[in-house]
């Protein structure tokens, strides 16, 4: 062990080292401070560029609520004195009419950034939707054995047919009644062959006509008949009804054309016959035919978006004959998604209907013709069947109303927007 | 001198050997001593001054995003009103050590969407200082 006898001096090299302790602290914390003058001012260019980042993502939305096509930004955008922003959206894995909006924020600069921050959105964009599944200026013909979920509306007749069942639209929708609108011979006709119609409780049959006997009411053709053909749900019967509910609705044709012809569209300037077994894309478009459709069995509709006729004359404006569906399910052999097809024929002189959906047709959309649309049988549609004249829909045909699959512009239906998420990158 | 210089060196007890410091070397010692100490104290008055100037920015920036919160809260139709459009809002002060004025701006861009400048001003060591902080907010269906 050394031991140190002379400890004269000791004095002088504790002092230096304490001294050189002390230094070493005092520039450990300018350092320190220097570090965090520089942390707070990245903190506080980083919080800008969050700012801007969120305005990209509501610019965004904003263009997306112009046209759902919107894709982006193609160079940054200046915003304020503050910075610039750039925006991409996708529907990549994403449901139908879901956005995913990806938006980059920069300060000063996108060329020469300080600060970026990145957040990401999916936002929801409803398109307006009729609030009834099937609707129809002047009548509607149901047959036998049809489930529809949601409201049937007309200002016309309503035939239903045997076994016809009228359900909510989904758990707790408060839908599925039956109004018509005008005088006593556009009420409802129950179990016109001889069979019944099932509701949910707490639903309504309403009809504007008056219905007694006394006034030529109560017969086939005439007021809300054969109510006793009601099986299930006991609904509501109001004859001679002046509320809201059966206020006549101005139009059954929902589609602004307008709007309609202001997406991004492919045209068709002759008829068209889509032969069997091909597959259609509809690369989220509207494809104008100018003088009618044919889609014949067998077709595959790849993608979204709408079917458009315009004009033409013929037996049939669209016609879809058996077996058109969207993509086979992966796994699943002869299952096939749901086409997210529009369909939609707004002119022309066509003698059988605007609308032909023949057997084993699974859409997911609005069916919108202007005189008359007919479904037949083994038909299944998540949308709106709607005429501007009448609807006929024949056996097995299963319509639920709900969000259409790909975005129409409607004109008196607002769209709505609903932010999903939201969260930085 | 000389012989007790060379003492110095040959004599390896030379703090034994010595009475005292002279006054110059004290002089010496204390003039190092007062450099060093004038030097940091530079650094830390200096270090001083940023950090302050960092609280203010922090301050003005918390002021600045309080508001930004506020507006992004309101509904569309409300926002900028009522010196909607394109004008400056009416200013807002808060004291804390410094005076903060705030300047709010909403510019309509489109019909539904609008634009949101938030400016915090106030003064440091004589100088006038700013930050700005800027985003858009549109008309949700």
């Amino acid at each position: 062990m050394l031991i140190i006898k002379n400890e004269k001096g000791v004095a002088l090299v504790l002092t230096l080292a304490l001294l050189a302790v002390l230094s070493v602290l005092a520039v450990a914390m300018v350092f320190l401070g220097r570090y965090e003058t520089r942390f707070l001012v990245k903190e506080r260019l980083s919080d800008s560029a969050l700012y801007i980042a969120d305005g990209g993502i509501e610019y965004g939305i904003n263009e997306l609520q112009k046209s759902t096509g919107y894709q982006g930004t193609s160079e940054p955008c200046p915003l304020g004195n503050v910075g610039e922003f750039s925006v991409s959206v996708s529907t990549d894995d994403q449901p139908a009419n879901h956005y995913q909006i990806t938006s980059t924020g920069f300060v000063p600069n996108a060329n020469s950034p300080r600060e970026t921050r990145t957040v990401r959105s999916v936002v929801n964009i409803v398109p307006g939707t009729p609030p009834y599944a099937v609707g129809a200026e002047h009548g509607i013909t149901v047959a036998d054995n049809v489930t529809i979920k949601g409201d049937l509306r007309s200002n016309g007749q309503i035939v239903l047919g045997s076994n016809v069942k009228i359900e909510p639209s989904s758990v707790g929708a408060s839908d599925g009644s039956i109004y018509t609108s005008t005088g006593m011979a556009c009420g409802v006709s129950i179990g016109q062959h001889g069979g019944n119609l099932s509701m949910q409780p707490g639903r309504e049959i309403k009809s504007r006509g008056l219905t007694n006997a006394s006034q030529g009411g109560d017969t086939e053709n005439t007021g809300i008949y054969q109510e006793s053909k009601i099986t299930s749900g006991n609904p509501l019967i109001v004859e001679g009804d002046t509320s809201a509910d059966t206020n006549p609705l101005g139009s059954y044709c929902s589609v602004d054309v307008t709007g309609l012809d202001n997406m991004e569209k492919v045209v068709y300037e002759q008829f068209t016959e889509l032969q069997s077994g091909t597959t259609f894309y509809l690369s989220n478009k509207v494809h104008k035919f100018t003088q009618g459709v044919k889609f014949k069995s067998n077709v595959t509709f790849d993608g979204k978006g709408t079917i458009w006729v315009s004009g033409g004359s013929g037996v049939y404006g669209l016609e879809l004959c058996s077996n058109v569906h969207g993509p086979e399910i992966p796994g699943q052999p002869g299952k096939y998604y749901p086409s997210d097809v529009n369909l939609i024929v707004s002119g022309g002189t066509w003698s059988g209907a605007d609308i032909m959906i023949n057997s084993n047709v699974n859409i997911n959309g609005l069916i919108s013709g202007s005189t008359h649309v007919d479904a037949n049988a083994n038909v299944e549609i998540q949308g709106v069947i709607e005429s501007g004249g009448t609807v006929n829909i024949d056996a097995k045909v299963t319509i639920q109303w709900g969000e259409f699959g790909f975005q129409v512009p409607t004109k008196n239906f607002p769209a709505t927007t609903v932010v999903k998420s939201w969260r930085e990158l | 001198m000389l012989k007790y210089n060379s003492s110095l060196f040959q004599n390896i007890h030379f703090w034994r050997s010595s009475k005292a410091f002279t006054y110059i070397e004290l002089a010496i010692a204390m003039a190092i001593i007062a450099l060093i100490v004038l030097g940091f104290t530079q650094v830390f008055l200096r270090s001083a001054v940023s950090i302050t100037g960092m609280k203010f920015q922090t301050i003005a920036y918390n002021f600045a995003a309080d508001k930004m919160e506020e507006i992004k809260n309101e509904p569309f139709e409300a926002i900028g009103n009522p010196w909607y459009p394109n004008i400056w809002g009416t200013p807002d002060q808060i004291q804390a050590g410094n005076t903060f004025t705030r300047n709010v701006r909403v510019s309509g861009l489109e019909s539904s969407l609008k634009r949101v400048d938030i400016e915090v001003i106030w003064t440091e060591e004589g100088q006038n200082r700013s930050i700005e902080i800027s985003s858009l907010i549109c008309d949700k269906w």
